[in-house]
């Protein structure tokens, strides 16, 4: 049983504390299972801080993401046969992406979000950075995937040539 | 926030992830990125994949993976061993909804998709047969795959003990060619590459005469029916009477599980049934004929019209023109739901 009402205190790793409600935090694996195992009365008001590995300006955007889908149904239904599909991305959460600066903050901070949603067990957020990712990369060129992604090319020109010759059979 | 941060740390959960969304064709790029990328591509699963095939012809085959089609090669050894190395640099697992088997007669085959198919993983396995022997391979596949569930298309009747040896199958189409194997290639083309089912294209082979009646007693037929859950038949069950016939449309009808049984025949074979079951051409919708209620007759133009009854729980579509003459060809579809009908 969850308590709308009941807060909880985030500590981040660079030292900030946030207040949120349990409210969003029950979508994150990583904060209930902490709650959990500090074996308190769900009652106890206030809860212990719980300290988690992602710093203040990350967990910001964490918090607007969780506050937006709060009402999300739970446990986050697990779609194994498609999870292919990455069109299905809600308008907010486009927005929300979108809206993150320029492109070179965006890549990053996009990396950050899922760092975190990783460490913090948000498998709805996970989702949706991942088709977002997903869509950026399909259907482009060699060079354009390099330049999305940040890679620098390191194989010989043998080993390049051997690769396409490999690709070759399947391309035509 | 990390400024620092590159695709390459992030965790290997999300990598995986992400390596299950992208196309088979942004693999083939992707592994081209990089070395670590090259190695993430071999290293990870591909996904699901609605379809996915093989198919052979004139000593080579070629293959389908999702979006994604592999030129021809030799069927030699050699060439197998190309076609794994390549599959082991691309995923190493994939899925697919429905993955369509070609099967060859040889040896060869059965090693190869042992091998090829290792961490893959198919809802339904479909197999396109066309001799005995290949009947006796693909066997021994559904053999392999135990827990996955397996349609058949036969492009020839088996002896009866083995036409009945076949395990319970989602769907058996049973149809012979009259000609060469270029007319089943043709069909199984349409079939792969455009995603059609070859049902629907009976009536068109039936009229270049390429299809023959499927001489299957009935019988053999009503054993047939209580294994599979849809049959597909390149004609009616020889010796079959209307009263067999409304058999079938009771078992049909008494099953709590979707059915369906789609007969392509001559038009002048199926109105002598639905004379006996009352319905003649003068019957209008609406009208209840005997046990049958008539839901819609054919309108013009009638070579694309339908017919369809009410019989119990059962929904009798036929397609095409029912009261035409003697080399009309329709489609009699008897089914539990009106989905398949």
């Amino acid at each position: 049983r969850i308590y709308p009402l009941m807060r909880v205190t985030l500590t981040t790793s660079d030292g900030a504390s946030v207040t949120v409600s349990r409210q969003l935090t029950k979508h994150s694996g990583f904060i209930e299972k902490a709650i959990t195992d500090m074996a308190v009365d769900d009652n106890a008001v206030p809860l212990s801080a719980v300290a988690v590995d992602v710093d203040d300006a990350t967990l910001k955007l964490v918090i607007e993401w969780l506050t937006e889908h709060r009402d999300d149904a739970l446990p986050y239904p697990e779609k194994t046969d498609e999870e292919r599909r990455a069109d299905d991305i809600p308008a907010w959460d486009q927005a929300f992406v979108q809206k993150w600066d320029t492109k070179e903050d965006q890549q990053q901070t996009l990396y950050a979000v899922i760092t975190a949603a990783d460490k913090l067990d948000i498998k709805g957020l996970l989702d949706m950075t991942c088709k977002t990712l997903a869509n950026k990369i399909n259907g482009k060129t060699v060079e354009e995937m390099r330049e999305i992604l940040q890679l620098e090319c390191d194989f010989t020109e043998e080993e390049l040539a051997e690769i396409r010759k490999e690709n070759a059979w399947c391309e035509n | 926030m990390n400024k620092g941060m590159d695709i390459l740390a992030l965790p290997h959960v999300f990598l995986n992830k992400l390596m299950r969304r992208v196309e088979i064709k942004d693999r083939l790029r992707l592994r081209q990125t990089c070395r670590t990328f090259e190695k993430i591509v071999a290293e990870t699963n591909a996904g699901y994949f609605e379809i996915g095939g093989t198919a052979q012809r004139n000593g080579t085959i070629s293959m389908s993976l999702g979006d994604a089609h592999f030129a021809s090669i030799e069927y030699t050894e050699h060439g197998l061993d190309d076609f794994l190395h390549l599959r082991n640099r691309l995923f190493n697992g994939i899925s697919f909804g429905k993955f369509q088997f070609n099967v060859n007669h040889s040896d060869l085959f059965l090693d190869f998709i042992r091998t090829f198919t290792d961490h893959f993983k198919f809802k339904i396995i479909h197999f396109v047969v066309e001799a005995a022997q290949e009947l006796e391979n693909a066997l021994q596949v559904m053999a392999d795959f135990s827990s996955t569930t397996f349609s058949m298309d036969l492009w020839f009747v088996p002896a009866t003990e083995k036409l009945l040896s076949i395990p319970p199958l989602e769907t058996i189409m049973i149809a012979e060619c009259q000609t060469d194997t270029n007319a089943i290639s043709t069909v199984l083309s349409m079939y792969y590459h455009y995603g059609k089912s070859p049902y629907g294209l009976f009536p068109c082979f039936y009229s270049r005469g390429l299809i023959k009646n499927t001489p299957i007693v009935v019988e053999v037929f009503f054993k047939l029916l209580t294994k599979h859950k849809t049959i597909y038949m390149g004609g009616k069950p020889a010796m079959i009477s209307s009263s067999d016939l409304k058999e079938i449309m009771q078992i049909i009808s008494s099953d709590t599980r979707e059915r369906l049984v789609s007969m392509t025949m001559k038009c002048t074979d199926i109105q002598p049934d639905l004379r006996y079951f009352g319905v003649t051409e003068d019957a209008k919708n609406g009208d209840v004929c005997g046990e049958f209620e008539v839901l819609e007759v054919p309108q013009e133009p009638l070579y694309c019209t339908s017919m369809l009854l009410r019989y119990r729980k059962c929904w009798i579509t036929i397609q095409g023109n029912v009261w035409g003459s003697s080399d009309t060809m329709v489609t009699v579809n008897i089914a539990n739901c009106e989905r398949l009908s």
